[in-house]
Protein backbone atom coordinates (compact mmCIF):
# COMPACT_ATOMS: atom_id res chain seq x y z
CA UNK A 1 0.00 0.00 0.00
CA UNK A 2 1.84 3.02 -1.66
CA UNK A 3 0.49 5.02 -3.71
CA UNK A 4 -0.69 8.62 -3.46
CA UNK A 5 -2.62 11.36 -5.55
CA UNK A 6 -0.57 11.63 -8.14
CA UNK A 7 0.46 9.53 -11.35
CA UNK A 8 3.63 10.36 -13.19
CA UNK A 9 5.43 9.04 -16.54
CA UNK A 10 1.82 9.20 -18.27
CA UNK A 11 1.07 7.48 -21.50
CA UNK A 12 -1.64 9.66 -22.55
CA UNK A 13 -1.63 8.18 -26.03
CA UNK A 14 -3.36 5.36 -24.86
CA UNK A 15 -6.97 4.99 -25.32
CA UNK A 16 -7.75 5.37 -21.95
CA UNK A 17 -7.16 9.13 -22.20
CA UNK A 18 -9.05 9.39 -25.67
CA UNK A 19 -12.20 8.00 -25.41
CA UNK A 20 -14.98 7.82 -25.26
CA UNK A 21 -14.76 10.81 -22.99
CA UNK A 22 -11.31 12.77 -24.06
CA UNK A 23 -9.12 13.76 -21.17
CA UNK A 24 -6.25 16.34 -22.04
CA UNK A 25 -4.35 16.06 -18.75
CA UNK A 26 -3.29 18.97 -16.68
CA UNK A 27 0.16 18.41 -15.73
CA UNK A 28 2.28 19.75 -13.10
CA UNK A 29 5.80 19.29 -12.19
CA UNK A 30 6.07 16.77 -9.12
CA UNK A 31 9.67 16.76 -7.50
CA UNK A 32 11.46 13.74 -8.15
CA UNK A 33 11.28 11.31 -4.78
CA UNK A 34 14.91 11.04 -4.03
CA UNK A 35 14.27 7.41 -3.39
CA UNK A 36 13.66 6.67 -7.12
CA UNK A 37 17.24 7.66 -7.44
CA UNK A 38 18.24 4.27 -5.87
CA UNK A 39 16.82 2.73 -9.14
CA UNK A 40 17.55 5.10 -11.60
CA UNK A 41 20.13 7.60 -10.79
CA UNK A 42 19.31 9.57 -14.27
CA UNK A 43 16.01 10.59 -13.49
CA UNK A 44 15.52 14.68 -13.82
CA UNK A 45 14.43 16.56 -10.47
CA UNK A 46 11.08 17.22 -11.57
CA UNK A 47 8.93 14.93 -13.22
CA UNK A 48 5.46 15.62 -15.18
CA UNK A 49 2.57 14.51 -13.09
CA UNK A 50 -1.40 14.12 -13.39
CA UNK A 51 -3.57 14.60 -10.11
CA UNK A 52 -5.82 11.73 -9.70
CA UNK A 53 -7.35 12.63 -6.11
CA UNK A 54 -8.62 15.73 -5.42
CA UNK A 55 -7.23 16.39 -2.23
CA UNK A 56 -3.83 15.51 -0.50
CA UNK A 57 -4.18 12.55 1.24
CA UNK A 58 -4.80 12.68 5.16
CA UNK A 59 -2.41 10.43 7.79
CA UNK A 60 -3.76 7.05 7.64
CA UNK A 61 -5.92 7.11 4.77
CA UNK A 62 -6.50 4.97 1.97
CA UNK A 63 -3.55 4.43 -0.10
CA UNK A 64 -3.22 2.80 -3.17
CA UNK A 65 -1.38 -0.34 -4.82
CA UNK A 66 1.27 -0.41 -7.14
CA UNK A 67 2.71 -3.12 -9.52
CA UNK A 68 5.64 -4.50 -10.44
CA UNK A 69 6.41 -2.31 -13.59
CA UNK A 70 9.73 -3.71 -14.62
CA UNK A 71 9.48 -5.89 -17.70
CA UNK A 72 5.71 -5.22 -17.64
CA UNK A 73 6.01 -5.13 -21.70
CA UNK A 74 7.74 -8.22 -22.55
CA UNK A 75 4.77 -9.92 -23.12
CA UNK A 76 1.89 -8.79 -25.23
CA UNK A 77 -0.78 -9.27 -23.09
CA UNK A 78 0.55 -6.34 -21.19
CA UNK A 79 0.33 -2.73 -21.33
CA UNK A 80 2.22 -0.60 -18.48
CA UNK A 81 -0.10 3.31 -18.58
CA UNK A 82 1.36 4.96 -15.60
CA UNK A 83 3.34 4.94 -12.85
CA UNK A 84 2.20 7.26 -9.82
CA UNK A 85 3.76 8.70 -6.65
CA UNK A 86 4.77 5.92 -4.58
CA UNK A 87 7.25 4.64 -1.85
CA UNK A 88 8.92 1.86 -4.44
CA UNK A 89 10.14 3.13 -7.77
CA UNK A 90 9.38 5.55 -11.12
CA UNK A 91 8.61 2.53 -13.07
CA UNK A 92 6.21 1.02 -10.58
CA UNK A 93 3.01 1.04 -12.59
CA UNK A 94 -0.12 2.48 -11.32
CA UNK A 95 -2.13 1.91 -14.23
CA UNK A 96 -1.63 -1.02 -16.17
CA UNK A 97 -3.15 -3.82 -18.20
CA UNK A 98 -2.63 -7.50 -18.26
CA UNK A 99 -5.20 -9.83 -20.32
CA UNK A 100 -8.68 -9.29 -19.13
CA UNK A 101 -7.52 -7.63 -15.59
CA UNK A 102 -6.74 -3.83 -15.51
CA UNK A 103 -4.69 -2.33 -12.66
CA UNK A 104 -6.58 0.94 -11.32
CA UNK A 105 -4.12 1.37 -8.10
CA UNK A 106 -5.59 4.49 -6.96
CA UNK A 107 -7.79 4.38 -4.00
CA UNK A 108 -9.66 6.86 -4.69
CA UNK A 109 -13.73 7.14 -4.16
CA UNK A 110 -15.16 8.65 -7.01
CA UNK A 111 -16.18 11.93 -4.94
CA UNK A 112 -12.29 11.94 -4.20
CA UNK A 113 -11.42 11.06 -7.85
CA UNK A 114 -10.62 14.77 -9.75
CA UNK A 115 -13.25 15.37 -12.86
CA UNK A 116 -10.25 13.78 -15.46
CA UNK A 117 -9.76 11.14 -13.22
CA UNK A 118 -13.16 10.19 -13.48
CA UNK A 119 -13.74 10.37 -16.81
CA UNK A 120 -10.41 8.00 -17.68
CA UNK A 121 -11.91 5.56 -15.02
CA UNK A 122 -15.37 5.49 -17.47
CA UNK A 123 -13.16 5.13 -20.30
CA UNK A 124 -11.42 2.60 -18.69
CA UNK A 125 -14.31 0.59 -18.28
CA UNK A 126 -15.51 0.62 -22.17
CA UNK A 127 -11.93 0.05 -23.09
CA UNK A 128 -12.11 -3.44 -21.02
CA UNK A 129 -14.99 -4.31 -22.84
CA UNK A 130 -12.56 -6.02 -25.62
CA UNK A 131 -10.79 -7.96 -23.65
CA UNK A 132 -14.11 -10.43 -22.99
CA UNK A 133 -12.49 -13.44 -23.14
CA UNK A 134 -8.94 -12.37 -23.22
CA UNK A 135 -6.66 -14.31 -20.15
CA UNK A 136 -3.03 -13.33 -19.13
CA UNK A 137 -0.66 -14.96 -20.93
CA UNK A 138 2.21 -15.28 -18.73
CA UNK A 139 1.46 -16.18 -14.89
CA UNK A 140 4.38 -16.90 -12.64
CA UNK A 141 7.02 -15.43 -9.77
CA UNK A 142 10.15 -14.97 -12.15
CA UNK A 143 11.57 -11.57 -11.85
CA UNK A 144 12.44 -9.38 -14.74
CA UNK A 145 15.92 -9.16 -15.54
CA UNK A 146 15.29 -5.20 -16.17
CA UNK A 147 15.67 -5.14 -12.02
CA UNK A 148 19.31 -5.98 -12.21
CA UNK A 149 19.93 -2.54 -13.90
CA UNK A 150 18.30 -1.02 -11.00
CA UNK A 151 19.90 -2.84 -8.34
CA UNK A 152 23.34 -1.82 -10.37
CA UNK A 153 22.14 1.64 -10.39
CA UNK A 154 23.41 3.79 -7.28
CA UNK A 155 26.83 3.64 -6.42
CA UNK A 156 25.88 2.32 -3.06
CA UNK A 157 27.25 -0.60 -1.61
CA UNK A 158 25.43 -4.09 -2.51
CA UNK A 159 22.51 -4.94 0.09
CA UNK A 160 22.70 -8.45 0.57
CA UNK A 161 19.72 -9.51 -0.39
CA UNK A 162 20.67 -8.20 -4.35
CA UNK A 163 23.70 -9.75 -3.43
CA UNK A 164 21.84 -12.88 -3.42
CA UNK A 165 20.24 -12.45 -6.56
CA UNK A 166 23.16 -11.92 -8.91
CA UNK A 167 25.11 -14.81 -10.64
CA UNK A 168 27.88 -16.04 -8.69
CA UNK A 169 30.29 -16.15 -11.62
CA UNK A 170 29.24 -12.06 -11.35
CA UNK A 171 30.64 -11.90 -7.40
CA UNK A 172 32.98 -14.58 -7.81
CA UNK A 173 35.94 -11.49 -8.67
CA UNK A 174 33.83 -8.93 -5.61
CA UNK A 175 31.27 -6.75 -5.66
CA UNK A 176 32.73 -3.81 -7.80
CA UNK A 177 29.46 -2.02 -8.98
CA UNK A 178 31.47 -0.64 -12.49
CA UNK A 179 32.59 -4.36 -13.29
CA UNK A 180 29.06 -5.85 -12.44
CA UNK A 181 27.41 -2.97 -14.84
CA UNK A 182 29.96 -4.37 -17.24
CA UNK A 183 29.20 -8.14 -16.92
CA UNK A 184 25.15 -7.20 -16.63
CA UNK A 185 25.72 -5.29 -20.36
CA UNK A 186 27.64 -8.32 -22.01
CA UNK A 187 25.48 -10.98 -20.77
CA UNK A 188 22.43 -9.67 -19.92
CA UNK A 189 20.86 -12.24 -23.36
CA UNK A 190 22.23 -15.15 -21.30
CA UNK A 191 20.43 -14.48 -17.87
CA UNK A 192 18.05 -17.85 -16.27
CA UNK A 193 16.42 -17.19 -12.88
CA UNK A 194 16.73 -20.43 -10.88
CA UNK A 195 16.58 -21.20 -7.60
CA UNK A 196 15.77 -17.02 -6.89
CA UNK A 197 18.66 -16.48 -8.16
CA UNK A 198 20.04 -15.40 -11.52
CA UNK A 199 22.30 -17.62 -13.57
CA UNK A 200 24.03 -17.19 -16.35
CA UNK A 201 22.93 -20.14 -18.91
CA UNK A 202 26.76 -21.54 -20.06
CA UNK A 203 24.38 -23.14 -23.30
CA UNK A 204 23.73 -19.85 -24.50
CA UNK A 205 26.34 -17.49 -23.59
CA UNK A 206 28.97 -20.49 -25.32
CA UNK A 207 26.36 -20.52 -28.78
CA UNK A 208 26.22 -16.56 -28.35
CA UNK A 209 22.22 -16.84 -28.01
CA UNK A 210 20.52 -13.93 -26.76
CA UNK A 211 17.35 -16.06 -24.95
CA UNK A 212 14.83 -13.32 -25.29
CA UNK A 213 15.03 -13.51 -28.95
CA UNK A 214 12.79 -15.71 -31.13
CA UNK A 215 15.76 -15.84 -33.61
CA UNK A 216 17.94 -17.96 -31.10
CA UNK A 217 15.67 -20.71 -31.45
CA UNK A 218 15.67 -20.68 -35.46
CA UNK A 219 19.24 -20.58 -34.93
CA UNK A 220 19.11 -23.97 -32.79
CA UNK A 221 17.21 -25.58 -34.70
CA UNK A 222 19.68 -24.42 -37.93
CA UNK A 223 22.26 -25.87 -35.35
CA UNK A 224 20.37 -29.17 -34.96
CA UNK A 225 19.74 -29.50 -38.55
CA UNK A 226 23.47 -29.21 -39.72
CA UNK A 227 24.07 -32.08 -36.98
CA UNK A 228 27.60 -31.04 -35.79
CA UNK A 229 28.82 -30.50 -32.17
CA UNK A 230 26.53 -28.01 -31.14
CA UNK A 231 23.61 -30.00 -32.16
CA UNK A 232 22.54 -31.58 -28.57
CA UNK A 233 23.47 -28.05 -27.06
CA UNK A 234 21.18 -26.50 -29.40
CA UNK A 235 18.11 -28.63 -28.91
CA UNK A 236 18.93 -28.82 -24.99
CA UNK A 237 18.51 -24.75 -25.67
CA UNK A 238 14.93 -25.59 -27.52
CA UNK A 239 13.64 -27.65 -25.12
CA UNK A 240 14.87 -25.73 -22.36
CA UNK A 241 13.12 -22.29 -23.68
CA UNK A 242 10.20 -23.66 -25.16
CA UNK A 243 9.10 -26.52 -23.35
CA UNK A 244 8.26 -28.29 -26.49
CA UNK A 245 9.81 -31.78 -27.47
CA UNK A 246 10.04 -32.63 -31.11
CA UNK A 247 12.03 -35.15 -32.90
CA UNK A 248 13.95 -33.33 -35.84
CA UNK A 249 15.09 -29.84 -37.02
CA UNK A 250 12.11 -29.79 -39.32
CA UNK A 251 9.84 -30.42 -36.69
CA UNK A 252 10.97 -27.37 -34.83
CA UNK A 253 11.00 -25.59 -37.94
CA UNK A 254 7.64 -26.52 -38.52
CA UNK A 255 6.69 -25.57 -34.48
CA UNK A 256 8.67 -21.64 -35.35
CA UNK A 257 7.28 -21.00 -38.47
CA UNK A 258 3.41 -21.80 -37.15
CA UNK A 259 4.22 -19.64 -33.93
CA UNK A 260 5.85 -16.57 -35.93
CA UNK A 261 5.81 -13.48 -34.63
CA UNK A 262 3.23 -14.68 -31.72
CA UNK A 263 5.97 -16.27 -30.36
CA UNK A 264 7.54 -14.26 -27.67
CA UNK A 265 9.97 -14.48 -24.13
CA UNK A 266 9.01 -13.55 -20.51
CA UNK A 267 10.86 -13.54 -17.85
CA UNK A 268 7.64 -14.33 -15.90
CA UNK A 269 8.24 -17.79 -16.83
CA UNK A 270 11.43 -18.07 -17.67
CA UNK A 271 10.91 -19.06 -21.31
CA UNK A 272 9.30 -18.07 -25.21
CA UNK A 273 5.16 -18.68 -25.30
CA UNK A 274 3.16 -18.13 -27.81
CA UNK A 275 0.08 -15.89 -28.11
CA UNK A 276 -3.12 -16.83 -29.69
CA UNK A 277 -4.05 -15.76 -32.97
CA UNK A 278 -7.17 -14.10 -31.30
CA UNK A 279 -4.97 -12.23 -29.37
CA UNK A 280 -6.03 -8.13 -28.79
CA UNK A 281 -2.51 -6.20 -29.70
CA UNK A 282 -1.45 -3.91 -26.99
CA UNK A 283 -1.28 -0.20 -27.23
CA UNK A 284 2.53 0.61 -26.99
CA UNK A 285 3.35 4.01 -26.72
CA UNK A 286 5.93 5.28 -29.39
CA UNK A 287 9.86 5.36 -27.92
CA UNK A 288 8.43 2.65 -25.28
CA UNK B 1 -38.66 32.37 -12.12
CA UNK B 2 -36.35 35.06 -14.04
CA UNK B 3 -33.54 33.54 -11.62
CA UNK B 4 -34.57 29.71 -12.14
CA UNK B 5 -34.84 29.22 -15.79
CA UNK B 6 -31.43 30.06 -16.49
CA UNK B 7 -30.07 27.47 -13.68
CA UNK B 8 -32.31 25.20 -15.09
CA UNK B 9 -30.83 25.49 -18.57
CA UNK B 10 -27.49 25.10 -17.04
CA UNK B 11 -28.27 22.36 -15.43
CA UNK B 12 -29.63 20.50 -18.25
CA UNK B 13 -26.95 21.22 -20.72
CA UNK B 14 -24.41 20.14 -17.35
CA UNK B 15 -26.08 16.74 -17.18
CA UNK B 16 -26.93 16.68 -21.32
CA UNK B 17 -22.41 16.84 -21.85
CA UNK B 18 -21.70 14.54 -18.94
CA UNK B 19 -20.43 11.79 -19.96
CA UNK B 20 -22.69 8.51 -20.53
CA UNK B 21 -22.00 4.32 -20.42
CA UNK B 22 -23.83 2.34 -22.44
CA UNK B 23 -22.04 -0.41 -19.98
CA UNK B 24 -23.37 -3.16 -17.87
CA UNK B 25 -21.07 -3.09 -15.18
CA UNK B 26 -20.82 -5.57 -11.64
CA UNK B 27 -19.51 -3.25 -8.91
CA UNK B 28 -18.51 -5.89 -6.31
CA UNK B 29 -17.30 -4.60 -3.37
CA UNK B 30 -18.26 -4.32 0.39
CA UNK B 31 -22.18 -4.62 0.99
CA UNK B 32 -23.41 -1.64 3.18
CA UNK B 33 -19.80 0.58 2.87
CA UNK B 34 -20.17 4.31 2.10
CA UNK B 35 -17.75 3.23 -0.71
CA UNK B 36 -19.57 1.04 -2.03
CA UNK B 37 -22.84 3.60 -2.40
CA UNK B 38 -20.29 6.22 -3.69
CA UNK B 39 -19.58 3.77 -6.42
CA UNK B 40 -22.87 2.92 -7.48
CA UNK B 41 -23.91 6.32 -7.35
CA UNK B 42 -20.92 7.52 -9.79
CA UNK B 43 -21.25 4.78 -12.15
CA UNK B 44 -25.07 4.61 -12.80
CA UNK B 45 -25.12 8.71 -12.62
CA UNK B 46 -22.89 8.13 -15.54
CA UNK B 47 -25.75 5.93 -17.44
CA UNK B 48 -24.18 2.22 -16.53
CA UNK B 49 -26.06 -0.65 -15.36
CA UNK B 50 -24.76 -1.21 -12.00
CA UNK B 51 -25.11 -4.70 -10.08
CA UNK B 52 -23.71 -5.18 -6.92
CA UNK B 53 -22.21 -8.56 -5.30
CA UNK B 54 -20.32 -9.60 -2.17
CA UNK B 55 -16.71 -9.19 -3.22
CA UNK B 56 -15.87 -12.09 -0.97
CA UNK B 57 -18.23 -14.20 -2.67
CA UNK B 58 -17.88 -13.87 -6.35
CA UNK B 59 -17.81 -16.82 -8.28
CA UNK B 60 -16.43 -18.49 -11.43
CA UNK B 61 -19.55 -17.28 -13.62
CA UNK B 62 -20.53 -14.36 -12.19
CA UNK B 63 -20.76 -10.94 -13.86
CA UNK B 64 -21.31 -13.15 -17.27
CA UNK B 65 -24.20 -10.48 -18.25
CA UNK B 66 -21.76 -7.88 -17.25
CA UNK B 67 -19.64 -6.02 -19.84
CA UNK B 68 -17.23 -5.33 -17.00
CA UNK B 69 -16.73 -6.32 -13.71
CA UNK B 70 -15.48 -4.20 -10.72
CA UNK B 71 -13.38 -5.36 -7.74
CA UNK B 72 -12.97 -3.03 -5.11
CA UNK B 73 -12.64 -3.00 -0.96
CA UNK B 74 -12.47 -0.63 1.58
CA UNK B 75 -9.01 0.69 3.05
CA UNK B 76 -7.81 -3.62 3.57
CA UNK B 77 -5.72 -1.94 6.26
CA UNK B 78 -6.95 -2.65 10.05
CA UNK B 79 -5.06 -0.09 12.30
CA UNK B 80 -4.87 -0.11 16.51
CA UNK B 81 -6.63 2.30 18.41
CA UNK B 82 -3.45 4.22 18.18
CA UNK B 83 -3.13 3.98 14.28
CA UNK B 84 -0.55 1.58 14.36
CA UNK B 85 -0.82 -1.09 11.33
CA UNK B 86 -2.24 -4.31 13.20
CA UNK B 87 -2.79 -6.01 9.27
CA UNK B 88 -4.12 -6.17 6.17
CA UNK B 89 -7.82 -8.09 5.24
CA UNK B 90 -8.76 -7.88 1.81
CA UNK B 91 -11.35 -10.23 0.81
CA UNK B 92 -10.31 -12.95 -0.94
CA UNK B 93 -13.04 -13.42 -3.92
CA UNK B 94 -11.90 -17.47 -4.52
CA UNK B 95 -13.81 -17.35 -8.14
CA UNK B 96 -11.41 -15.23 -9.63
CA UNK B 97 -9.12 -17.05 -10.32
CA UNK B 98 -6.59 -16.50 -13.70
CA UNK B 99 -9.54 -18.42 -15.72
CA UNK B 100 -11.81 -15.80 -14.89
CA UNK B 101 -12.97 -14.63 -18.44
CA UNK B 102 -14.85 -11.34 -17.79
CA UNK B 103 -12.76 -8.13 -18.55
CA UNK B 104 -11.90 -6.84 -14.61
CA UNK B 105 -10.99 -3.93 -13.08
CA UNK B 106 -9.02 -4.23 -9.90
CA UNK B 107 -9.25 -0.91 -7.33
CA UNK B 108 -6.22 -0.01 -5.36
CA UNK B 109 -6.20 -2.74 -2.11
CA UNK B 110 -8.22 -5.53 -4.27
CA UNK B 111 -4.45 -6.05 -6.05
CA UNK B 112 -3.32 -7.97 -3.35
CA UNK B 113 -5.62 -10.43 -4.76
CA UNK B 114 -4.34 -10.65 -7.82
CA UNK B 115 -0.78 -10.22 -6.61
CA UNK B 116 -1.82 -14.29 -5.21
CA UNK B 117 -3.04 -15.02 -8.71
CA UNK B 118 0.62 -14.43 -10.02
CA UNK B 119 -0.39 -11.63 -12.38
CA UNK B 120 1.69 -8.63 -13.20
CA UNK B 121 -0.60 -6.43 -11.81
CA UNK B 122 0.80 -7.41 -8.17
CA UNK B 123 1.16 -5.69 -5.54
CA UNK B 124 4.83 -4.33 -5.29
Amino acid sequence: MCLYEEAHGVDASHPIFQGPFPVSPTWHDMPTPEHYLTTDPTLATSMRAWLVHRDKLPKNAYIGVVADGFGFHDSPDAEWIASGRNSKNARAAALARQGNFFHWGFAAAPPELTDEAQRVFLNTLVYMRKFAGQRPLVVGEGPSREWLTAYLAGDKPLAKYVRNKLPPTWLAAGDDLPRLREALAAEVGFLRYEGKQWQVDADCRRLGLDNRVPASLRTCADLLAAGGDDAATARAVLERYTGERFATAADWRRWLDDAGDRLFHSDVVGRFLVAPNDLVPPHRPAGR
Amino acid sequence: MRILVPALLFTGLAAAQAPRLDLKVLYAGVKDHPRTAQWREFLGGHGATVTFAEVEKLADGDGKDADVVILDCPDPIVRSATGNVERIAVPVPKGVTVAFDRPVVVIAGMAIHTDRLHLKSDWL
